[in-house]
Order: C-alpha cells, then structure tokens, then sequence
C-alpha cells in the first residue's frame, strides 16, 4: 500500500511541554511526523494550508492534539472553527490541558471533542494518556520496529 | 344615646301625661257626680221622712179633733157644762174636711195608704154625719135621739182600727224610708272616703312617677357627663397629636399632646396655619385640608416635613370630615398627627445600609472573579512548572541511565516526588475552590444508593483488610449529588483510612432524626482518633492532626465537607478520643430531607 504517512500536529506555547509531547510520541515509536505550531493562529494556518504553510502537501493530519491556552487564538477557538469546517469536521481533536475545570471539559465535549486529556506531570502517563485513545490507531502509523 | 331610644322616650312621656290627664280627670269628676247624687237622694230620703210624719200629724190630728167633737157632745149629753163647747165643736167640725183632705193629698202616692185612708174617710164621714145628727138632737133637747146617735157613732163608726191601719203603714213607710236614707248617707259616705283614697292614690302615684323620672334623667345625664368626661379624658391622653378644624381651618379643640408638640395653651380660634411656629404653613397640606373639609375627601398617611430647632420631624398626617350635630360648626376637621421621624430615620439608615451592602456586594463579586482568574491562573500556569519539574527530572534520571550515582537518583527521586505532591495540593485547592463557586444543583439524592456506591469505590483501598459495616436506613434528601457524594467519599474513605491499624476494623453510618429542625448523619469508626483539642483544626484547609508519613493525605477533605455542608444550610462536627475512634457529624436542615428512610442492608 503507498499509503501517505499523515503527520500529527501538535499545537502547544509551552516548549517544555512541547518537548514531553514529542518525546513521548517518540517513544511510542510513531512514524506519523510532529509538526509543532505554537499558537491557535499557526494551527489554523497549518489546517488551512496558509500563510508559512502555504505551499505544504495537500492532506490533513492524523491527529490534532491541542492546548487550551496560547497566546492569540486559544485551542477551544482552534475545535470550533475546525468543527464548521467541511473538510476538517472529522479530524480527531484531543484537547491537552492542565485544568479539570468543569467548565473546559463541558465546552470542549460541546464543541464535538475527540478526547480530553489533562496534561499529566508524570510523562508516563501523559504517553499512556495519548497511546490509550483507541481510535488513534486507526489513523496512526507505527514506525517500522526495525528502524 | 341613640335616636330611636330618644324618640320611643318622647312617645312614652306623651303617653303618661295622657293618663295621668285621665287619671285626674276621674278622680275629681268622679267622687264629684257620685257625691252629687248622693245629696239629691239624701235630700229625697228626707223629703220622704218629713212626709210621713206629716201624714201621720194629720192622722193624729184628725184622730184628736173627732175625740174632742165627741167629748163635746158627751159632755153635753151627759149635762156637764163645758166652757166654749159649742166653738170647740164648730172649730173642730170644721178642721175635719180639710184633715181628711189633706191626708189624701199626702197619701196619692201610695194605693195601699190611699185605701186605708178610703176606710177611714168613710168611718169618719159615718161617725160626722152622725155626730151632726146627736149636735142637732141636743140643740133640740132630744137626750135620747142624742144618746143613741152617739152610741151608733161609737159601735157603727169605730174608726181606731183604720187610723192604726194608716199609722202603721207610715211607720211601716217610714222605717224603711230612714234605712233607705241612711243607706244612702253611707253610700255617700263611703263614695267621698273612696274618692279620697283615690285621689291620695293618684296624688301618690303622680309624686312617685315623677320623682322616679326626675332621678331617671338626673341618672342618665350623670351618665352622659362620664360618657363625656371619658371621652375627653382619652382624647387628651392619647399620645399621638389631635386637632379639631372648622371649616376655615382655624382650631376648635387640640389635645395634650398637641399642644405639647406644637405649643399654642389655648389655640381656640386661630388658623392652623400660625400654630407651630409655622410647622402647619405647607401650601399643600392647607389645600389637602381645605378639600377635607369641603369635599370630605379623607386624607391618608400624608407625609409632611417640619421644621423644628431639634432639626426637623417628620409626621403622617391623617385627616377626615366629621359631623358635629347641635353645634354652631357643621362639620369640622378631626386630624391626628403621628411622629415618624425615628421610623423615617430607621429606613434612611436602611436604604444606605443597603447601598453599602449593594456596594459590597459587587465589591464581593469583583473579588469573586478576581479569585476566578486567579484560580485559573494557578490552575493552568503555576502547575506547568511543576510538571516540567517532575517530567524533566524523570528524563534526566533516565538519561543518566545506570552512568550516574544512588544520589543523585535519589536527589532526582526527592524533586520529582514534591513537584507532584505540590501538584496535588493545588488540585486539590482548585477543587475546594470549585465547591464555593460552582451552584447548587439540588435533586433528590438517595443517600443509601449513595453510600453503597461509596463502598464500592473504596473496596480497592480495602484490600484483604477486615472491615465490618454497619449502616442504618438513610433517607432521601434534597441535595447537590456530586457534592453529597464528596462528603461520603471523604468521610467513609478517612474511616478506612484512619481504622488501617485495626485487626477488624468497624464502621458504622446512620442518621439520627431526633430534632425536627435537622437530619444528623454521622459515621463512626473504632480508629485511631484524634484530641479533641485540636478538634477546631479539622474542618480547616491543609489541617493535619497525623503525620503524612502515618497517614497519608493533603488535608483538604474535611474542609470540602464542611464547605458542601454549609453550602447546604447544615453544620459539621466530630467527637473523638485518641486511640479510641472518631465520630463525625453532619446535619442537613429538614426542610430539605424528603421521604422516608429507607431500609439499606447493612
């Protein structure tokens, strides 16, 4: 199969938090590519294929993993305009976020969330946290275990 | 006293003066005519005695003149000379027609006398005509013609019998006539006695009627005179200010209090609105009254300010149309003044107090939502930190790998294991945060189901150890259930927790419904316990009456359980010793308690 890998886009401001997510899905030995922007304003470039990722392959990622608060366009925004997009409707989202405030959970279900996951300080369970949505697999490529 | 009263007196004196009209009236006119007619019969009764006695005069007269005729002639037949004999005779026979004449005459009312009198006019018309006879012998010196004629007189013409007759039945006539007489004088007697009572009867009755109506209205009008003095007797000491208005608004009466309000000793007369130093000069109050008093509008609670030294008054003006009957005013003004300044003053106090609270208030708000961000801030910011503390020490250790020393894993161990507890105190913080700020959402909440639920949660931290349960029946209560089912879960996970150490460890969950105000639920285990001196510590945030490395724990739970409890109207408390287990106790107001308990297994 010449299946296209899709990559996974991470948006986080945060660079140490940044830097566990990718680490952990590197140690999940994804083969799917990280592509890391660090405001809501860059997720949607990225999505819509604009601005600095104007000329990026057609495609959507595999996953979209985002963070509640960045700076200028924050991450519940980023779910909602993707949820009124046609083409974007059925990316799986999963919020990351260091609150259990009630009030992100409820928005976020409403706004059609794939996942919630609050960022845990143990990166072993934040790697788990990730690795646990079932329906990842799906749309995830394990890199081949020979590399 | 009320008009039909008066009227039904007036008609009842009309009356009484009518009788006694009457009554007089009888008592004069009545012995008078009795008396009247007894006088005229007395007189009759007389008349009828002097009648028969006359009757019986001329009988005897007439008896004595034929008695004298005969002894004449006796004497001259016998030959005794009689002086005057001859005129005795001649005087005598001629009173003899005229006797019998008038007997008659007095007799023509009664036929029985009238023939008695018949017999003896016929005897002695017999006894004259032979008297005559003898006369006329003797003048002739005929002795014995004359002797005969007289003895013929004395046989043939007896007349003793007929005149007894005529004299007995006027004595007969003339009893009766005195009975009668006598009768009537009695009856007279006894009328003008009877009209004398009565009218000392009458006399009295009217003395008494009109003494006894005298004191009547001497009574009633003492009457009134209390009834009035009562009345001005409260109206004086009624401490709220009366004034009495004519029509033109100037003072008929004021009150005591009144006039120790407003002054003014003796105001009668003047207009109110010179009284008081000018506190009745409101325009508008004036027109008001003037419309009372012309239109009987009333005037209700009207709220007038004056002006006084002490810094002014405020009072309620009521004012209404009153009629005064039998007075020179029609109508008048009864108007009362009642002070509200205090009140008046109270509910200034009151709008500020409100304004200040209002002001406090949103000030509490903004603090609220002050504490909102901030919350959130610490929530999302201040744990990023930690996180990458503890994540980044983790990547160092294992970065390492087997190349670095038992220290300093050790030290990378401590570093990591503090972030997380300090991870842990701030969600917990945010949770208890979260209890005051979030609403209640209250529903029935089945406290049993809750419960076992509990339990079943907790069997992990159970573990193989031995716990005896012992729950009563709980009831149904309105409530917040993910609040409620926080207050179980740290009460009946501190009980597991702190009864760890026990070979068997018992723990016992009921309510106690004693007091209608509340519904107490409590849970009591056999553990290790605590001072009741540090009791006041531990429903506060982060208190901890055990060591960490005992028991292990942030302590925050008892304070979410005291902040839910309050949130829910009840009250949080415990009871222990230590070493000898703890009781903690947690009441919800009734008034949110539904149902009856119902009967859990234990």
């Amino acid at each position: 199969m010449n299946r296209e890998i899709r990559t996974i886009l991470l948006a986080e401001d945060s660079g140490a938090d940044a830097e566990m997510a990718i680490d952990a899905l590197r140690e999940a030995k994804l083969a799917n590519p990280v592509v890391h922007v660090e405001d809501g304003v860059e997720a949607l470039d990225y999505l819509f294929c604009r601005g600095a990722y104007a000329g990026r392959g057609k495609g959507n990622p595999a996953v979209v993993l985002l963070d509640i608060k960045m700076p200028r366009l924050d991450g519940l925004e980023v779910l909602k305009r993707m949820r009124e997009t046609e083409g974007l409707r059925r990316v799986p989202v999963v919020i990351l976020s260091s609150s259990r405030e009630e009030s992100d959970l409820v928005h976020s279900w409403n706004l059609g969330v794939n996942a919630y996951v609050v960022k845990p300080v143990d990166v072993r369970q934040f790697f788990q946290a990730v690795q646990t949505l079932g329906q990842f697999w799906a749309v995830l490529n394990e890199s081949p275990s020979t590399e | 006293m009320p008009w039909t009263t008066v009227l039904s007196d007036r008609a009842e004196m009309r009356l009484r003066v009518v009788l006694l009209a009457i009554a007089v009236l009888a008592s004069v006119l009545l012995p008078y005519l009795m008396l009247q007619r007894t006088v005229s019969e007395t007189q009759d009764a007389s008349a009828w005695v002097e009648h028969s006695a006359k009757v019986k005069q001329t009988t005897t007269d007439l008896m004595y003149v034929l008695r004298d005729i005969e002894n004449v002639l006796l004497a001259l037949y016998t030959g005794v000379p009689v002086d005057g004999g001859e005129a005795i005779y001649t005087q005598g026979r001629a009173q003899v027609t005229p006797l019998l004449d008038q007997l008659a005459r007095l007799t023509r009312d009664n036929p029985d006398q009238q023939a008695n009198v018949g017999t003896l006019e016929a005897i002695v018309g017999g006894r004259v005509k032979l008297f005559d006879a003898a006369h006329e012998a003797l003048n002739a010196k005929a002795y014995d013609s004359a002797g005969e004629s007289l003895a013929q007189a004395r046989e043939l013409f007896a007349f003793r019998t007929a005149a007894k007759a005529i004299l007995d039945l006027e004595q007969g006539l003339f009893a009766e006539r005195t009975a009668i007489a006598e009768a009537r004088g009695r009856n007279a007697r006894f009328a003008t006695f009877g009209a004398f009572a009565a009218q000392l009867v009458l006399l009295g009755a009217v003395i008494f009627l009109s003494e006894r109506q005298t004191l009547r209205r001497i009574a009633a009008e003492q009457r009134a005179n209390r009834a009035v003095a009562r009345s001005r007797s409260i109206v004086e000491n009624v401490r709220e200010p009366i004034l009495l208005l004519d029509a033109r608004l100037s003072v008929l009466m004021t009150n005591a209090a009144f006039r120790e309000v407003y002054g003014g000793g003796d105001a009668m007369g003047d207009a109110l609105a010179t009284l008081g130093d000018g506190a009745w000069s409101d325009p508008a109050l004036l027109q008001r009254l003037a419309d009372v008093a012309a239109r009987g509008r009333e005037l209700w609670d009207h709220e007038l300010a004056q002006a006084t030294a002490d810094g002014g008054r405020t009072v309620l003006v009521n004012a209404r149309r009153i009629e005064l009957p039998e007075t020179d005013a029609a109508v008048a003004v009864l108007l009362t003044a009642t002070d509200v300044t205090a009140r008046k003053r109270s509910e200034q106090r009151v709008l500020e107090l409100n304004r200040e609270l209002e002001s406090q208030v949103s000030q509490v708000s903004e603090v609220n939502r002050e504490l909102e961000a901030f919350s959130y801030s610490v929530s999302h910011d201040l744990r990023a930190p930690l996180r990458h503390i503890a994540g980044f020490a983790d990547k160092l250790g294992a970065h390492l790998g087997a190349g670095a020393d038992e220290r300093a894993h050790h030290y990378l161990e401590v570093i990591g294991n503090s972030a997380r507890r300090m991870s842990a105190l701030i969600e917990d913080l945010l949770l208890y945060s979260r209890l005051g700020r979030n609403a209640l959402r209250l529903q029935p909440v089945d406290t049993s189901a809750l419960v076992a639920e509990v339990r079943t949660m907790l069997a992990e931290e159970i573990g193989a150890r031995a716990v005896r349960w012992s729950v009563g029946g709980l009831p149904i209560v309105m409530a917040d259930e993910t609040m409620m089912r926080q207050v179980w879960q740290n009460l009946l996970s501190n009980a597991v927790k702190y009864t760890a150490r026990r070979d068997e460890a018992r723990i016992e969950v009921g309510v106690d419904r004693s007091d209608a105000a509340e519904i107490v639920f409590f849970v009591r285990d056999n553990g290790t316990g605590f001072d009741m001196e540090y009791a006041g510590k531990l429903f506060g945030v982060f208190q901890r009456l055990h060591k960490a490395s005992d028991f292990p724990g942030t302590g925050i739970g008892l304070a979410n359980v005291r902040r839910i409890v309050s949130r829910h109207g009840g009250r949080t408390w415990a009871d222990s010793a230590p070493d000898r287990g703890a009781t903690f106790y947690f009441s919800l107001p009734s008034g949110i308690v539904r149902g009856k308990p119902i009967e859990a297994s234990p």
